[in-house]
């Protein structure tokens, strides 16, 4: 456990000198700052087209933090060999590739938390604030996070066995098939092997709940349980994928 | 006793889609404990994938490895080898304390034991005074040394060093080396490390492996393989008379400096002869230099004399 919370603490500082991070950091502030603005130009509904900006700008920021971060973090290790004198101690490959995630993990909710306080803050400037609003808001960015949560797990599990550039793309494919997998059941194939793909990838549409916060509605409590134990199967199912590659396949360094 | 042992270990990697390149070929041998081993080879020949595949990075197709009895993925084999990569790289935003608590850590050491560690390898590798400096700001001497001392922390019984000289200035080769004789002074270890600067290998090792395409060609000890060559000596001399120039004026080679000649000369009674001719004619010795030859002459230059000794090394 102590090696693992080393690895975890490491890749902590390790994201903290990252430029990417600061740059995907900025981009997200920039757009919560900005989309007060961003609403203004619209003709009605202003304050939900405002929050509804916020929130997707959080969403795509997340998303970008967990396939490039995670890419640079866990590649990195192996294509520069500093991963060679880290696994040459009595340390499982699980341990390195679980610690790396979980360091990741705690600075990706550190920017949720982050933002969210930054989003509530921003919104509370200019309209009105409900208690049910706030907590539709922390509702959506938790669920926000749980979706890159998923994410970063699958990145991981790529990144076993694959390339930076392939990792990246190929997340980013899990990403949309994830959200738009009935509009590609009715454009593409239709087919069964869809219909298996469909059952094998994670529903990320499952923890879109913009729309609803915006409204101020909250997703019932049971709701928010039972997405989060989905989301944990999920992450674990890939990390579980992504630590079996990871300790049978030969490291080159 | 055995300390490292390789039966008949083959490792092939896949070459397009069908074809597979075999880097390491059927081999065997066995490391005693305490001995100081270079394994040598030219770029290809199958010495990093031969480490690699002891610290478990790559699984052998063929083959069994031991080290201190077990596998190379068993726990108790990892605690028991100190790695030294090719091109060590650190998180650059730690500093060299952080980099061996950090390390220690993963080798499972803690608290006053750790920190009493980390204070002698400092020392020992002479890095006590930037403990407290990024690795960002060392230079490759400095992060070798620092590797080096993570290589130590866990006061391994084998230590496997892939390369250690590579990409160092003379001075820091010399650094390094003198830091390798040290470390076999104060611990008893068994050092295995690869190299092609072949001159360190001879300074440092008692025995070879030579590999080549991916085959054992030969282990011995280095006095072995250097023996059966004929002794040669550089003799730098001054003021040597005329009769004394004519007697060796073939073998004379005038220097730039004035009234100073060399003399290459073979074995020791050609060395006594124009010693005792020298002070005879009055001539006074400036430098006497053994040329033996290095492993780079008899390993990777002469083709002929390898084939003499029946090992097949180039």
């Amino acid at each position: 456990m102590n090696k693992l919370l080393s690895i975890a603490a490491t890749a902590v500082r390790e994201l903290l000198y990252e430029r990417v991070f600061y740059i995907l950091l900025a981009f997200a502030v920039v757009g919560v700052v900005f989309s007060n603005a961003l609403g203004e130009l619209t003709y009605a509904d202003q304050a939900k087209l405002s929050l509804d900006f916020m929130l997707a700008g959080t969403q795509m920021s997340l998303v970008l933090f967990s396939i490039f971060v995670g890419v640079g973090l866990f590649q990195r290790e192996l294509t520069s060999g500093s991963v060679a004198m880290i696994l040459s101690k009595p340390l499982s490959r699980a341990t390195f590739l679980l610690g790396k995630f979980l360091g990741q993990m705690t600075v990706q909710a550190l920017v949720v938390v982050a933002l969210c306080l930054l989003t509530i803050f921003m919104w509370s400037l200019g309209q009105g604030m409900s208690a049910n609003l706030v907590w539709s808001i922390i509702q959506a960015f938790y669920l926000c996070y749980l979706e890159s949560v998923v994410l970063a797990a699958v990145t991981y599990a790529l990144a076993t066995f694959s390339g930076s550039m392939t990792t990246g793309a190929c997340a980013l494919s899990f990403f949309f098939l994830g959200h738009y997998r009935k509009t590609f059941d009715l454009t593409l194939t239709g087919g069964s092997v869809w219909g298996i793909a469909e059952k094998l990838l994670p529903n990320l549409e499952l923890f879109n709940v913009k729309t609803l916060a915006t409204y101020a509605f909250l997703v019932p409590p049971v709701e928010v349980f039972w997405l989060t134990v989905y989301a944990a199967v999920c992450a674990t199912l890939f990390l579980l994928m992504g630590i079996v590659i990871f300790r049978e396949r030969d490291i080159p360094t | 006793m055995t300390e490292i042992e390789f039966i008949g270990v083959t490792k092939e990697f896949a070459s397009g889609l069908w074809r597979k390149k075999t880097a390491v070929n059927d081999v065997s041998f066995g490391i005693e404990a305490g001995a100081v081993v270079g394994i040598l080879g030219a770029n290809g020949s199958g010495k990093s994938t031969s480490i690699k595949m002891m610290l478990g990075f790559l699984k052998p197709t063929r083959g069994e490895i031991r080290i201190g009895g077990k596998g190379p993925y068993d726990f108790h084999t990892r605690k028991m080898i100190g790695y030294l990569p090719e091109n060590p790289r650190f998180q650059k935003f730690l500093k060299a304390g952080e980099v061996l608590r950090y390390y220690g850590g993963l080798a499972e050491m803690k608290g006053a034991e750790l920190s009493a560690r980390i204070d002698s390898l400092l020392e020992l590798v002479g890095l006590k005074h930037a403990q407290r400096e990024r690795v960002a700001g060392f230079s490759k001497g400095m992060i070798q040394r620092l590797a080096i001392a993570q290589s130590l922390l866990h006061s391994p019984p084998v230590l496997i060093f892939d390369e250690p000289m590579s990409g160092l200035d003379p001075l820091g080769r010399r650094e390094i080396r003198h830091l390798i004789q040290e470390i076999k002074k104060q611990m008893p270890v068994t050092i295995l490390f690869s190299s092609h600067i072949l001159s360190d290998v001879e300074l440092l090792c008692q025995s070879v492996l030579l590999l080549k395409a991916g085959r054992l060609t030969r282990q011995c000890s280095v006095s072995e393989l250097l023996s059966g060559e004929p002794d040669q000596y550089r003799l730098v001399a001054k003021d040597v008379g005329e009769s004394f120039r004519k007697r060796f004026g073939e073998k004379t080679q005038q220097l730039p400096e004035p009234d100073h000649v060399a003399f290459d000369l073979t074995g020791a009674e050609e060395l006594a002869l124009v010693l005792a001719e020298l002070q005879h004619s009055g001539g006074v010795v400036v430098s006497l230099t053994s040329l033996r030859r290095s492993l780079e002459d008899s390993l990777f230059l002469d083709r002929r004399s390898s084939t003499e000794k029946g090992a097949e090394l180039l």
